[in-house]
């Protein structure tokens, strides 16, 4: 058992806490960071093992050592998720992710404010808690752009200054700059997408990922191996934090990194943390003392750490006087149509990631919802069927009706269609609702013997079917457009969590009705912070984690300018 | 229905792999007997014939080619489940004694010695919502799956014998760099054959090492 001292002590580095950790070391301040894997090196990575990675996931959360239950309301036993989709590493979930990297439109800051102006307050459900971020885009402007830049990300801007740019993603926030890159090479599904779509009227781009198109940064470009989403990238051309901030904070002299540290409470003394405790793999228990606490460890354990550090000035989880800890969670809701063609092959595995080509037209409010029974909405994007296209990726191809999952037949199909299929997926705004939540599982433990994080969580709401349900039909018609023989939905999930898991930490402007504030300071203590996805109040139609880098960003610059002067409340 | 791939694509495809030269040195070879027939590792004799007659049919040989059997999907999971998947050891031994004893309760013969057509049916029947036995709850499902890696993943570990699984289903091959003209294409590329482990580039590594924790 050990203690040390320092001044900011992270929990989890990965997406976030990466950042976070790099930025604050190179303003001086001395930054341990605490995560419970190891660190890999991209020398590790044999990419296009796809068994390993894909199958296996070798660098995901193993479920048996950390299950996270799922149940579909408070009369279920939960049982735990067959598969989790975060990080395991230094670098998190950013070293195996698809990389593709959105800004959040103006309106999705305001989805609650616009949808009564333009829909009136009857058109959110009665039982949605959606709400206000309480922070504008352009807040997070400067932001973003620090974040592409530093990373790198590769696409073209649709709207530079108000300007809007045929070619890239017209439904854009405005942007004060172009991308670092320019977008990464097209494939056919992508062609054959992009021409049906401008013929339907609407606005197909290459998607934006943190991916480097060219050389940047003393990194090499993507080489097109196909293997990307759910792999490490052996030649470190994806933007993950393992090759972009880890080794900046490195380099500053003032940063430590512990892995194989399974952080298990934080601690604190009345209205302010102390430190966190965490054990290491030889069991032993220790602690490090610091002046400030930050908590990067995705949503799950952002909000179990908070439920486990309960005190009795704070019996319901720490930080928690408005009682909203682990609530509002959301994911994205994946309605899958599958297209397949007699006259040419799509290749669908080539190329990185499973979102190729995009469009947004009915993303967000970017059309009128007049009319319909749901509110907000879904991007679109053509390419695999389920996050990537190497060989054993065939069995995530959904027969169409009739054909059955084994046997001659199936075969037959699968002979034919690996390499004439494509996929497009909607990836669906589900709104927050206050009993989509996250708490501790009585039943299941994990590996450490701390309960296991639970979430009762059920998608099939009628705001929820009626979007999905609108989204297979355009996707439908565009699958037509684009002259397939076959064209066909994938089974909807029977209320399972889709992609994206956000919320349990809600952030707001006011303190009864949120966790923490715009930069993640929980609003009881004011030197501890909690960072990612888990502080997001709505979702967007988009995957999160540009939006989840650029509010690190903006959390360090408020730490650094603001908060070490003067330590105290932010807001 | 379906198709394979044409006479004419096979040619030519085949053609590209002997022009690529690549040869599957397997790091891992399976144990056979004096008939050339493998030996079970982590299964008894009579199991590991039961599981390969039932992956023959999950994924069945047809006039056209080789299945999963031919693959080698068997022993794929076999030698598996003495490591990767020791986890579903029990599943595996329980489910295919079960089959075995349903064979023979219906027919008076073993799974392994029934036709193509009445192995089907009893499939079928396992693979129903209500399985005769818990052990054959969720049975086929779980085999699929695994025959799934052992057919088509990297032949490095076991399966995927003669790359059978990837030109069953036009998988054009391991490739570290693609030109933009590939990238494009609305034919199919030419067809490289490797284990990701015999580019130079990962040759080194081992795929079953463990991540340290520390
Ligand atoms: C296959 C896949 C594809 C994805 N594709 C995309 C995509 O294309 N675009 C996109 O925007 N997002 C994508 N995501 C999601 C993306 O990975 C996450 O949004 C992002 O990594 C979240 O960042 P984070 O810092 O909050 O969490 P993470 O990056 O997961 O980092 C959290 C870290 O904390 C560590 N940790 C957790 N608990 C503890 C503890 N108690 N003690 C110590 N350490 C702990 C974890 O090991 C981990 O390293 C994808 C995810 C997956 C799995």
């Amino acid at each position: 058992m050990a203690t040390t001292r320092t001044d900011v002590v992270i929990v989890g580095a990965g997406g976030a806490g990466g950042i976070i950790a790099a930025e604050l070391a190179k303003a001086g301040m001395q930054v341990v960071a605490l995560e419970r894997g190891p660190r890999l090196n991209t020398s590790d990575f044999a990419g296009q093992d796809e068994l390993r990675f894909f199958q296996r996931q070798d660098t995901r959360p193993d479920v048996k050592r950390q299950p996270v239950t799922w149940r579909r309301n408070a009369s279920e036993r939960a049982t735990p998720l067959g598969s989790l989709a975060y990080g395991n590493q230094a670098g998190g979930g950013t070293v195996h992710y698809g990389a593709v990297s959105w800004r959040m439109h103006e309106d999705d800051f305001q989805a609650r404010t616009n949808t009564i102006e333009r829909y009136g307050a009857d058109a959110i459900p009665s039982d949605s808690s959606l709400a206000d971020w309480p922070l504008r885009y352009a807040d997070l402007e400067p932001f973003y752009d620090q974040a592409e830049y530093e990373l790198g990300v590769s696409g073209k801007a649709g709207n530079l200054r108000g300007t809007r740019i045929d070619g890239g993603n017209v439904f854009e926030a405005p942007r004060e700059r172009e991308y670092p890159l320019p977008p990464l090479l097209v494939e056919q599904p992508s062609l054959v997408f992009d021409e049906a779509a401008r013929d339907m009227g609407y606005h197909p781009f290459s998607t934006p990922r943190a991916i480097l198109s060219q050389p940047y940064n003393g990194r090499a470009g993507c080489s097109y191996c196909g293997f990307c989403q759910g792999f490490g990238c052996h030649m470190g051309a994806k933007s993950s934090i393992l090759v972009t901030k880890l080794p900046e904070a490195d380099a500053t002299g003032n940063f430590e990194l512990v892995t194989g540290a399974m952080v298990h409470r934080v601690n604190s003394d009345g209205d302010r943390a102390t430190g966190v405790s965490y054990w290491l793999p030889d069991g032993s228990d220790n602690t490090v003392e610091a002046d400030l606490v930050i908590l990067a460890p995705f949503i799950y354990d952002n909000t179990r750490l908070l439920l486990l550090s309960q005190t009795p000035q704070f019996p319901n989880g720490l930080a928690n006087s408005s009682g909203h800890l682990g609530k509002h969670v959301m994911t994205h809701l994946m309605a899958r149509l599958l297209v397949k063609f007699d006259d040419r092959r799509m290749n669908a595995y080539m190329g990185p990631s499973a979102q190729k080509h995009s469009i947004d037209d009915f993303n967000a409010d970017n059309f009128d919802h007049s009319g319909h029974d749901f509110i907000r909405g879904s991007q679109i994007s053509i390419g695999t069927h389920n996050l990537q296209g190497g060989p054993i990726s065939v069995s995530t191809i959904n027969p169409p009706p009739g054909v059955p999952r084994w046997g001659a037949e199936y075969r037959d199909f699968i002979a034919d269609a690996f390499t004439r299929y494509a996929s497009m997926v909607a990836q669906t705004e589900n709104l927050a609702y206050a009993d989509q939540a996250i708490d501790l599982d009585p039943n299941v433990k994990d590996a450490w013997g701390l309960p296991a994080p639970r979430m009762t969580y059920d998608w099939r709401r009628p705001n929820e079917r009626a979007r999905v349900e609108f989204m297979l039909q355009r996707m439908e018609e565009i699958g037509e457009a684009m002259g397939a023989s076959q064209v066909w939905r994938a089974p909807l999930s029977p209320g399972r969590p889709g992609a994206h898991h956000e919320g349990g930490t809600r952030m707001g402007s006011d303190p009864a009705e949120s966790v923490v504030n715009r930069y993640g300071q929980t609003w009881d203590i004011s030197n501890l912070f909690v960072v990612g996805s888990s502080t997001f109040p709505t979702m967007s139609g988009f995957n999160p984690t540009l939006t989840i880098q650029a509010l690190a960003y903006m959390t360090a610059d408020a730490i650094v300018n603001r908060y070490r002067g003067s330590p105290g409340p932010l807001v | 229905m379906g198709r394979r791939l044409s006479r004419r694509e096979l040619l030519k495809n085949t053609a590209a792999v002997g022009a690529a030269g690549a040869v599957p040195a397997a790091a891992w070879s399976p144990l056979v007997n004096a008939q050339g027939a493998d030996v079970p590792a982590s299964l008894t004799a009579d199991a590991f014939q039961t599981l390969e007659a039932v992956v023959a049919r999950l994924i069945p040989a047809d006039a056209n080619g080789p299945g999963a059997l031919e693959a080698g999907a068997a022993s794929y999971i076999d030698r598996a489940l003495g490591n990767a998947l020791a986890d579903a050891l029990a599943r595996y031994r329980a489910g295919l004694a079960a089959l075995d004893a349903l064979a023979v309760e219906r027919t008076g013969r073993a799974f392994a010695a029934l036709d193509a057509a009445m192995q089907d049916t009893l499939l079928h029947e396992i693979d129903a919502d209500s399985a005769p036995n818990a052990a054959l709850t969720g049975f086929v499902a779980v085999v699929l799956g695994h025959t799934i890696e052992g057919t088509f993943g990297d032949p490095r570990y076991g399966g995927n014998r003669d790359f059978i699984g990837w030109n069953l289903i036009g998988y054009p091959g391991l490739r570290l760099a693609v030109a933009a003209s590939d990238q494009r294409m609305s034919d199919l590329p030419q067809w490289t054959r490797s284990s990701a482990y015999e580019l130079a580039m990962f040759e080194s590594l081992d795929p079953e090492s463990e991540f340290d924790d520390d």
